[in-house]
């Protein structure tokens, strides 16, 4: 191995494992054009590789992992309840709105427009339908009158007291 | 839960709670005790308000206010108030629905019922119920809604 070689090392097991930059991979390729020994490092490497995975890979096709399985199964039996309100909580933590804060005003504001809007229209309504002031009325001992000012803000109610008459509303 | 989340919940919730006028316990109304007649020419100060539509509405000089009360009505329940000489005035709110109440009157004289009427009392709404006689006038019962 050359004095350059040793520098290279480490440059070598990044490019044996695909993680060189541009320039470095381009760098390591020139190195390896013109020594033999680098060539047979990664060469050698490759093999290495090779020898270790086959066996790994054919194990793992043959392997079921029970254990592993047993365990995950373990887990989910055991894995205490969520409770009601620690499912609210995590709807909220899921609920991604209500992680952004303007959505908090927002939300305010536009509830309390509602609630504030909803009586307005309310009230224009119920003011097509007057209902009458006077629901009901009796006198079993005098006459009575019932008399409502133009402007619709006053209602009279006139009992008629024995000789009262003369003094009744205009 | 992070508190302000729970705040955001729960002020529409209070705010549903209190604005929703079903939900009042008490209907504050004012009623006024006036005496109307033909002797003298006096406007009592307190009455200057109305004194306009009284003027429009009856033939009488004089208007002097006897009683000004502000009453917290309670649904369903009678509130009476001494009028005049023998005469009582029983109040019964019977509903509040819409920005309105609901209130059955009775007016009675000693232990006779003289009157019995229902009426709805709307926001800026007055109730005139007038005619029993009172000295050398009448007596005028002016209900108002204070809501």
């Amino acid at each position: 191995m050359r004095k350059d070689c040793s520098s290279l090392s480490t440059l070598l097991d990044k490019y044996f494992d695909g993680e060189t930059s541009q320039r470095e991979q381009e760098a390591v390729e020139a190195h390896l054009k013109q020594c033999p020994a680098c060539q047979e490092r990664l060469k050698f490497m490759s093999e290495i590789k090779g020898a270790f995975r086959r066996p790994l890979l054919e194990t793992l096709e043959k392997e079921t992992f029970p254990w592993l399985w047993e365990k995950i199964e373990r887990e989910i039996r055991f894995k205490p309840r969520e409770t009601l309100w620690e499912s609210i909580k995590g709807w909220f933590k899921i609920t991604p709105f209500l992680k952004r804060r303007i959505w908090i005003p927002a939300t305010v504001v536009a509830t309390l427009l509602i609630l504030l809007i909803f009586p307005t229209l309310f009230k224009k309504n119920s003011s097509h339908l007057p209902l009458p002031v006077v629901e009901y009325i009796e006198s079993k001992t005098n006459n009575v009158m019932i008399y409502e000012l133009d402007n619709g803000k006053i209602t009279v109610i006139w009992l008629f007291e024995e000789s009262e008459a003369e003094s009744s509303p205009s | 839960m992070n508190k302000r989340i729970l705040f955001i919940i729960l002020l529409p919730i209070l705010f549903l709670g209190f604005s929703s006028q079903e939900a009042w316990s008490q209907i504050p109304t004012r009623l006024r005790v006036i005496e109307a007649s033909n002797v003298g020419r006096t406007i009592d100060p307190s009455l200057k308000e109305l004194h306009g539509q009284l003027s429009s509405l009856f033939r009488y000089t004089s208007y002097r206010l006897l009683r000004d009360e502000r009453l917290h009505l309670s649904l369903n329940q009678t509130t009476t108030l001494p009028v005049h000489s023998g005469r009582s005035i029983e109040i019964t709110p019977l509903k509040f629905y819409a920005n309105t109440a609901e209130l059955r009157v009775k007016i009675k004289r000693e232990k006779t019922e003289i009157l019995d009427t229902q009426v709805r009392l709307p926001p800026g709404r007055t109730v005139l119920i007038g005619g029993p006689k009172h000295g050398e006038g009448v007596v005028i019962l002016a209900f108002s809604s204070l809501f």
